[in-house]
This record gives C-alpha cells, structure tokens and sequence, in this order.
C-alpha cells in the first residue's frame, strides 16, 4: 500500500492569533487607502471647520494684549509669532471665522479651511503661552493638521461618489483621535500605575478642584465609597480603548457619547473646558460611524458632475 | 477603517495613496515619539492630563511684595487662562539671573497695580499642606522662601 501522508494539522488559536497580529498593520494600511463616501469627508471636514470657527468666535482673544510680554512662554511652536495688539488680534479672529464659514459653505473650501486653520493655531497658541501648557485646543488642532493635507470634495462632487481621495481623510482623523485617546491612558499607567484608578487619586482631584456646581457637589462625589474609582476607571478604559472603538465602525458614535459623558463630568466636577475635544470628536466620529449617508446629505449638481464624466452627454 | 471590508483602491492616483500614507503615519509618529520622549512644545504634546497620581498633599507658591511701609500685598495675577496662568511662570524665580528676576517681578507688580517704587522686596514662598478629606481646609506642613528679588 502507498503511503499516505497526513493532513497538515490545522493551526492553533495561538498560532492563528499570531498571523492575524503579524496582518494587521497591512490590513490597517490597506483600510487607510481604501475608497470612501464624498458625503462623509465632506461632513469630517465642515464638522472640524465649525469647531475651529466656534472656537474662534466664542474666546475673547484681546485678552492676549493685557499679558506683559515679559510673562509669555516662548517655548511653543508659535514662539515665533510677536506680541500683537487687540487689532489684529480681533482681525485674525475675524478672518479666522469668515474663513471657517467659508469652509462649511464649500467656497474654496482647502484655502477657507487653511485660514481658519492658520489664524486658530496662531490665536490658540499665544493664548496657551502663560507658562502653562493648555490641552484644550490641541486635538482640535491635530485633528485638523492633518485635514489640511486633504482635499474636500467640492459642490459639484455628487455626494455617494466613492474614491480613495474622500476615503483617507475621515480615517486619518480617526487614527489621530484614536491615538491621542490612547496616550492620555497609557501616560496615566506610566506615571501612576493601576493605582491612578483604583486607588484615592480621583477622590484627591475631585476634592482639589474647583466646581462650577459649587463645592459641595464636588465634596459629595469625592466622599461617597467606590464612585471616585469607578468614575477614574471608566475614564482609564475609555482612554485605552479609543482606538479599536474608533476602528470599529458601530461603536464610533457609542465612542463620541461616551466622549461627552465623560469631558461633561470633568468640566461639572472641576470646572475644565473639554468642549474643543467634544466636539472634534463628534465630528470625526459621528460621520465615520454612520452606515450609510443621511438624507439630508443634499446630492449636489450630480447632472454637471455626470455630464463631465461622459463627454458627449448634453448638460441639460 | 470604512464601513464594511475595504475595498482596493484601485482608481486612486498613486500620489494620492502616498499622501494618505504619509500625513497619517507622519502624524501618527509624531504623536508616538512626543509621548515617549516627554515632549510638552504647544501643540505638540507628550497628553500628560491629570497623569500624576494625587494624594492628600500639595505644594503651593505665593509672590508677594512687602511695601516700604512693610504691608504686605499678595501679587497672584487675575484669574483666567492667559493672566491668571503666569502664576505657572513663578518657579522661574528660582534660576533666574537678576536682570530677568526683576523683569519678571516688575510685570506682576504691573499687573497688581504696584509701583515697583513703593517696594522693598518681592519674596516667592513655596508652602507644602495637607487638605483634609471632609472639610477640604488645607493646614499647612511647611513654608520656604524660595527666591527673594528687590525691583
């Protein structure tokens, strides 16, 4: 009788765990570069501009000309940048926020959207030079670095069109979310350990803080057994988690509520302003999560771009 | 990342794939790098927020100038993030050589309303306390002069 050789042995959940371990940078690459909807880099990119915008229009910047110039940090990527009056701090303020409108409205939206850009990281910058570094706009300007790297999907580009060009922006953003989220977690094991959550830190921070609410609120939440850790843990989890809730597509919205929930408690508890973050998050999030595009994503001039498509085809 | 399995790009331009490429894994990197080496250059950022575990006790720093009458007058900056944050500049006090130390001091005097005048010495204490859990009052554990600099 011939010899019969047998079957490979079929690998083990290790072995298998590994390959797919050894694929996902080429599996994560090949999703970067994948076609996406116009419909949703459309919205990603209109979302940042209107955080950019309302970042600019909500903040008094002429502050910035009462600060001796003795008492600013220079130690920033806007060092550069000298001391200006309120004139033109207002007038960039002002060109910043025309430009960020212009952005959402889609006129020129990449120039519209590198003004608003320029003026917001000139402006965000001078003001967080007091010697103290402000997180409060940096994911917002991350986040928007990158866009300025793309290319929005102009008026005439029918909303379901499908190409790599709208496809990457809305990922990369994401990337961007995801990792930040990640650092501010793995910074906390880093410097603190397991302890930051389950230990008496948070009840510390909370009784250390400030509270828009007024102290007792803050002193109830901090005093009573077990809250502090669970809050603490929660935000740690969050934090660590961000990138694979962002990878997967239905738990992207679930991620910016959670986002919310979570920068809503810090500002109610100790009276910091996370609202930038909240809401770069609901505009990278929110349209990357939803399934299919929502009916009032207008179609726009589909005739002209179809008429361009097929040369031959009356315009009319 | 798309919805569903990707889907091969095949009518995108080649530039336009290596763009992607680049922008996210350069801002990928760059966030990487700045967290492992602990950089804190606005906006790049090492997301150091609330990293530092917390305990009952805290450090405290006041600059405050003595009068020539010998009154003392407390010269924390207005509250705010662009004034009320200089107060994150006291510690530069300590190392600074006296031409700075004095334009430092002269600009927080400014900002309280002080003539430098009137001043025989701006003093930068550091106080060390430990809060209570119920009542939230800090009681002090120590006090030291950290810098004295006369305008």
């Amino acid at each position: 009788m011939p010899a019969v050789t047998p079957p490979p042995a079929a690998p083990g959940p290790l072995a298998r765990a590994r390959r797919r371990a050894a694929s996902l940078p080429r599996a994560l690459d090949a999703r970067l570069v994948a076609p996406g909807p116009a419909w949703r880099a459309r919205w990603v990119h209109a979302g940042v501009a209107a955080v950019v915008g309302l970042r600019l229009l909500t903040r008094d910047w002429a502050q910035l000309a009462d600060r001796p110039p003795e008492l600013r940090s220079h130690l920033n990527l806007v060092g550069w940048v000298p001391d200006l009056p309120v004139a033109v701090l207002v007038g960039l303020q002002a060109v910043g926020f025309v430009a960020a409108v212009l952005a959402i409205g889609r006129v020129r939206p990449r120039l519209a959207f590198a003004v608003a850009w320029a003026a917001y990281v000139v402006l965000a910058g001078l003001w967080g030079s007091s010697g103290k570094f402000m997180h409060n706009d940096v994911l917002t300007v991350t986040v928007a670095t990158v866009l300025l790297f793309s290319s929005p999907p102009t008026r005439d580009v029918p909303a379901d069109d499908r190409s790599l060009r709208w496809g990457w922006p809305p990922r990369a953003a994401l990337a961007v979310v995801g990792v930040v989220y990640l650092l501010t977690g793995v910074q906390k094991l880093r410097h603190s350990g397991p302890g930051w959550a389950l230990g008496d830190n948070m009840a510390w921070v909370l009784r250390q803080g400030t509270s828009p609410l007024g102290e007792g609120f803050t002193l109830a939440v901090a005093n009573l057994p077990a809250l502090p850790q669970l809050l603490a843990t929660g935000a740690l989890c969050l934090e660590l988690l961000a990138p694979l809730l962002l990878l997967v597509a239905w738990t992207r919205i679930p991620f910016a509520v959670a986002v919310a929930v979570m920068h809503t408690s810090i500002w109610a508890c100790l009276g910091l302003d996370y609202s930038a973050w909240v809401l770069t998050v609901a505009a990278v999030a929110v349209p990357a999560g939803l399934p299919w595009r929502p009916p009032w994503s207008r179609q726009h001039r589909t005739w002209q771009h179809r008429s361009r498509q097929r040369p031959g085809v009356p315009a009319s | 990342m798309a919805n569903g399995a990707p889907e091969q790009a095949l009518d995108a331009p080649p530039r336009e794939r290596r763009r992607a490429r680049v922008v996210t894994y350069a801002a990928v990197s760059v966030l990487l790098v700045a967290a492992l080496v602990q950089v804190d250059a606005w906006p790049v950022t090492a997301y150091r927020l609330f990293s530092n575990a917390r305990t009952a006790d805290g450090v405290s720093l006041t600059l405050w100038a003595e009068g020539l009458d010998g009154e003392r007058t407390d010269l924390r900056p207005p509250a705010g993030e662009v004034l009320g944050m200089t107060t994150h500049l006291y510690r530069q006090l300590e190392d600074a050589d006296p031409a700075h130390a004095r334009e430092l001091v002269g600009a927080w005097l400014e900002l309280a309303g002080v003539r430098p005048g009137d001043v025989s010495q701006v003093v930068l204490e550091r106080t060390t306390w430990r809060m209570d859990a119920e009542t939230r009052e800090k009681h002090e554990t120590g006090r030291a002069v950290v810098a004295v600099v006369r305008p």
